[in-house]
């Protein structure tokens, strides 16, 4: 083998610098920095860490800290969520570690909201401009703690000023591909996009951090940077995909910005209207109406707009802030939502709840891979999420995940060198390929088709004619990705092959998601199969695991003292 | 339809070139919606950065009608109305180099964003000392600043980077004054020595900072309240010294240098809108010593217009507290 220069060589490359990217980071350095040696590790990341998807949570974490709280409920609150789909043992675990969790980043130096006797403050919902203290997420006590309405944001730039402080090395870098030896993986092929070189990295753990899938939808909350790569790279390296047809949707997001209008507004007064100016949330929840929970209103609002009652017969529906009870605090809020105003609101794709297997410890099926945030699949949250466990199960399994590595490491015998073949030049032609390629299909037209098959078939409802012809569709667009040419044949910013790269991560993920939703025939959580509108425990109280080779399988999950209960939403 | 002009910079060829797109237009599309369907239908190779498309990343800031502002949050029959005319002007921020097409090297503002330390430097206590506590107003004061998603708006449209860029811009001074906001930490006096050494004392309070920011963050308080601080603790000796000087011209002569023709007018007349806030007759001002902000004719007119709305809205903030003032003018 070719020697590698020492810069090449990493204890640790994470990829992604997120809030569990650079949580994980942070925590690894602190425990291989010792006296004589700084700690070998890096992050690479596709957009200035400041740029990641982090910044769009508004919720904050669930943590256990009054005393009148308690785990129990904290635990029944997270299986309830994730309609019973959660291993309970993680979520014990999980729960147990979010005091530690939030006391840590309060150590570092985080800045909590407190309250009038100077503890954290805890409210039963997230979102924006303080608004309320009403409880709309069904918890059985309130224990989300923030640091203002944008919650996701201030933690991310709060860890981006910790890694700097700790000098880690960050690149920006495109992750291509995970370079694995021997079915372990050993590190990963760049790309730079500022100057179009190539280069492979080497490392003896991978952590990766790199989010959703957002931009899959034509609606999302999401950055568009949110494109399945770390996702769809582990599972061309080897690695098991777990739950990928559950995908969360807010309900009300203001059409275009796709900014979240949270329930925080309906709580304290708002109503939604159609074209017909019926408040047809009462259709849909008596006793509710407008407070109903996210899942409902989200179908609800969806239904209107599938049967032509969206205002103008257009996709979205009227969020009426006049009847509003409560003066909007936050003047930022107001700038973007002018009082008494009706607001042009529709569903949006939220949280992926999929991702890459992977167990307490965030060790995904392939040795030296883990996985941790939104592109992984623990199995805590289900099939649904808990407002305020997204931040906390990444953070968690980023703490879990960075501790695993120290022991993986040290144990020499889990060390791989890289393969004798070298992947540069393939990627170099496969690159140039698109570049030749001048007549090509264009990939513009072949994203927003994959954008309106998932948002047209793969979204809220999902039946099993939708999906099958969304998977021939989806597979018809594979066939036409190897022709697809483009313009730019720059080496320097060619976002353009970015983009086509992207894609390819995204259409393979569809197919894997369409596949899954056929399979998963029951209605759970966000997964919802009009055929079958109720769950079916006796067959589908189980994940559904992608093996790489495709076929798929259904595993038990493991189940506590907490038993499958009717959802009454 | 709208027609879209994109300035266009090819860093291989070194060439720069416009380009025109025709492109219907409904009544919620934004910008950054036109620079997609261009990417995607018409041209691939345009080049541009974006990322959610609700404006919270600030990664797709681009110069509209030459104005730096969010392409996300730009709607652009908004933009036709407001202009009064179908063409609309796309081009890379101001004040940063082009790398290609719209994107703009952004690395002066990250690195200068490490240099200030952006992280809690805890102060060291004493015996039986204890930690300062963040009261609410703090925390208010914070997260308003932590409201900033680092989009260099401000930076773009900042004069005083035009003429000297060894002036670290608004966004980089807000930031630094966040972390002395923070109680509990002990750097005060470097952090404020190394914000002076960064041109805290250079910025002229034009406050075009603040018109652009989307995110209301208002960089121009944070300077003031950060020149406050150096005043009071003595610091430095720019303040008074500056002060000083433009008062005593403004007595001598009733008027004030020009700026921003030259390097060295800004350095000697940086403090002038302060002096402005101070003196109740600004109004007479008004028709006779208008300041000179801009070469340009036309660009004269708006810089005036410009002057003018600053003042008044720096009355109705009270930015500047009159009491302090007196005192730094004695």
């Amino acid at each position: 083998m070719k020697k590698k220069a020492v810069n090449d060589n990493y204890d640790a490359l994470i990829i992604g610098a997120g809030i569990s990217g650079l949580y994980a980071a942070i925590k690894l350095h602190d425990n291989l920095t010792t006296k004589r040696n700084k700690a070998n590790i890096a992050i690479i990341t596709k957009v200035h860490p400041l740029r990641s998807n982090s910044i769009i949570d508004s919720n904050g974490i669930n943590a256990v800290l009054n005393p009148k709280d308690n785990l129990k409920f904290f635990q029944y609150d997270t299986i309830k969520a994730g309609d019973f789909l959660s291993d309970q043992d993680k979520v014990d675990e999980l729960t147990k570690a979010s005091k530690n969790i939030v006391e840590d980043l309060e150590k570092m130096g985080l800045i909590f909201y407190k309250n009038k006797e100077n503890k954290i403050d805890q409210r039963p919902y997230g979102g924006k401009a303080f608004l309320t203290q009403k409880d709309y997420s069904g918890a059985t006590f309130p224990r989300i703690c923030y640091t203002s309405d944008h919650t996701g944001k201030d933690i991310l730039y709060f860890l981006y000023g910790a890694a700097l402080r700790r000098n880690i090395e960050i690149k920006e870098l495109f992750v291509a591909d995970l370079i694995t030896n021997e079915s372990q993986c050993v590190g990963v092929t760049t790309y730079d996009i500022k100057t179009g070189d190539i280069k492979s990295l080497h490392s003896y753990a991978t952590i990766l951090a790199t989010g959703g899938i957002g931009a899959m939808y034509k609606n999302t909350t999401n950055s568009q940077i949110n494109t399945a790569d770390g996702i769809m790279m582990a599972h061309r390296a080897g690695a098991d995909l777990m739950d990928v047809e559950f995908v969360s949707f807010h309900p009300t997001t203001l059409i275009n910005s796709n900014l979240e209008i949270d329930a925080g507004f309906r709580g304290e007064g708002a109503v939604l209207l159609n074209r017909r100016n019926e408040r047809f949330m009462s259709k849909y929840s008596k006793k509710r109406m407008d407070e109903a929970s996210d899942i409902i209103i989200a179908r609800a609002i969806q239904n209107e707009i599938d049967h032509k009652r969206g205002i103008d017969e257009e996709n979205y529906v009227y969020l009426d802030l006049s009847t509003m009870q409560t003066k909007l605090v936050n003047n930022l809020v107001k700038k973007i939502v002018p009082e008494n105003q009706k607001l042009k609101v529709h569903p949006s794709q939220d949280l992926f709840l999929g991702g890459i297997k992977t167990d307490i410890n965030g060790r995904t099926s392939l040795k030296g891979l883990y996985a941790v945030g939104e592109c992984a699949c623990s199995g805590v949250h289900g099939a649904y999420y808990l407002e305020g466990n997204g931040i906390l199960e990444a953070l968690f399994a980023s703490q879990k995940a960075s501790e695993n590595i120290l022991d993986f490491i040290r144990d020499t015998d889990n060390i791989k060198a890289m393969p004798d073949e070298n992947d540069e030049n393939k990627f170099r032609n496969y690159f140039n390929s698109f570049m030749e390629n001048n007549q090509g299909t264009s990939w513009g037209k072949i994203k927003n088709q994959l954008k309106n098959i998932m948002t047209g078939n793969v979204g809220i409802f999902k039946d099993k004619k939708d999906l099958e012809k969304a998977l021939k569709e989806i597979r018809s667009l594979k066939s036409n990705f190897n022709k697809i040419g483009i313009k730019d044949k720059s080496k320097v910013f060619n976002t353009e092959l970015i983009e086509v790269l992207q894609l390819k991560n995204m259409l393979d993920l569809a197919d894997l998601m369409i596949v899954s939703s056929i399979v998963r025939d029951e209605s759970r959580g966000s997964h919802f199969r009009k055929e079958h509108s109720e769950r079916r425990d006796i067959k589908f109280l189980k994940h559904l695991v992608i093996h790489p080779d495709k076929k798929l399988e259904l595993k038990d999950i493991s189940l506590g003292n907490i038993r499958p209960e009717k959802m009454r939403y | 339809m709208a027609i879209i002009k994109i300035s266009r910079y090819n860093p291989e060829s070194k060439k720069v070139s416009v380009d025109s797109y025709e492109i219907d237009v409904t009544e919620d599309i934004t910008i950054l919606d036109v620079l997609l369907k261009i990417k995607e239908e018409l041209d691939g190779s345009l080049t541009f950065e974006y990322g959610c498309k609700s404006g919270l990343d600030g990664s797709d800031g681009i110069n509209v009608n030459k104005r730096p502002v969010l392409a996300s949050q730009t709607n652009v029959m908004k933009v036709m109305n407001d202009y009064k005319s179908d063409e609309i002007l796309i081009g890379p921020l101001s004040n940063f180099p082009v790398v290609k097409d719209l994107i703009v090297d952004k690395s002066s503002l990250w690195n200068s964003y490490a240099s200030i330390k952006p992280y809690l430097i805890e102060k060291k206590l004493k015996k039986n000392e204890k930690q300062n506590e963040i009261t609410k107003d703090i925390i208010h004061k914070i997260s308003k600043i932590n409201d900033c998603n680092m989009c260099g708006l401000c930076n773009s449209s900042c004069d005083v980077l035009k003429v000297d860029n060894e002036f670290i811009g608004p966004a980089i001074l807000a930031m630094s004054y966040k972390q002395i906001l923070d109680p509990r930490d002990g750097e005060l006096k470097t952090r404020i020595k190394s914000s002076v050494n960064n041109g805290l004392w250079k910025c002229s309070q034009f406050m075009s900072c603040n018109d652009v920011c989307p995110r209301d963050i208002d960089p121009s308080f944070a300077i003031s309240d950060m020149r406050i601080i150096d005043v009071k603790n003595k610091f430095s000796s720019h303040g008074p010294k500056y002060i000083n000087s433009a008062a005593k011209e403004f007595r001598n002569k009733g008027r004030i240098s020009n700026f921003a023709n030259n390097k060295s007018s800004i350095k000697n007349s940086q403090q002038i809108p302060i002096i402005y806030d101070s003196v109740e007759e600004g109004e007479n001002l008004k028709k006779k010593k208008l300041p000179c902000y801009y070469k340009d004719h036309e660009d004269y007119a708006e810089g005036y217009f410009k002057w003018k709305r600053n003042i008044n809205l720096r009355k109705r903030e009270n930015l500047w507290n009159q009491a302090n003032l007196k005192k730094v003018l004695k």
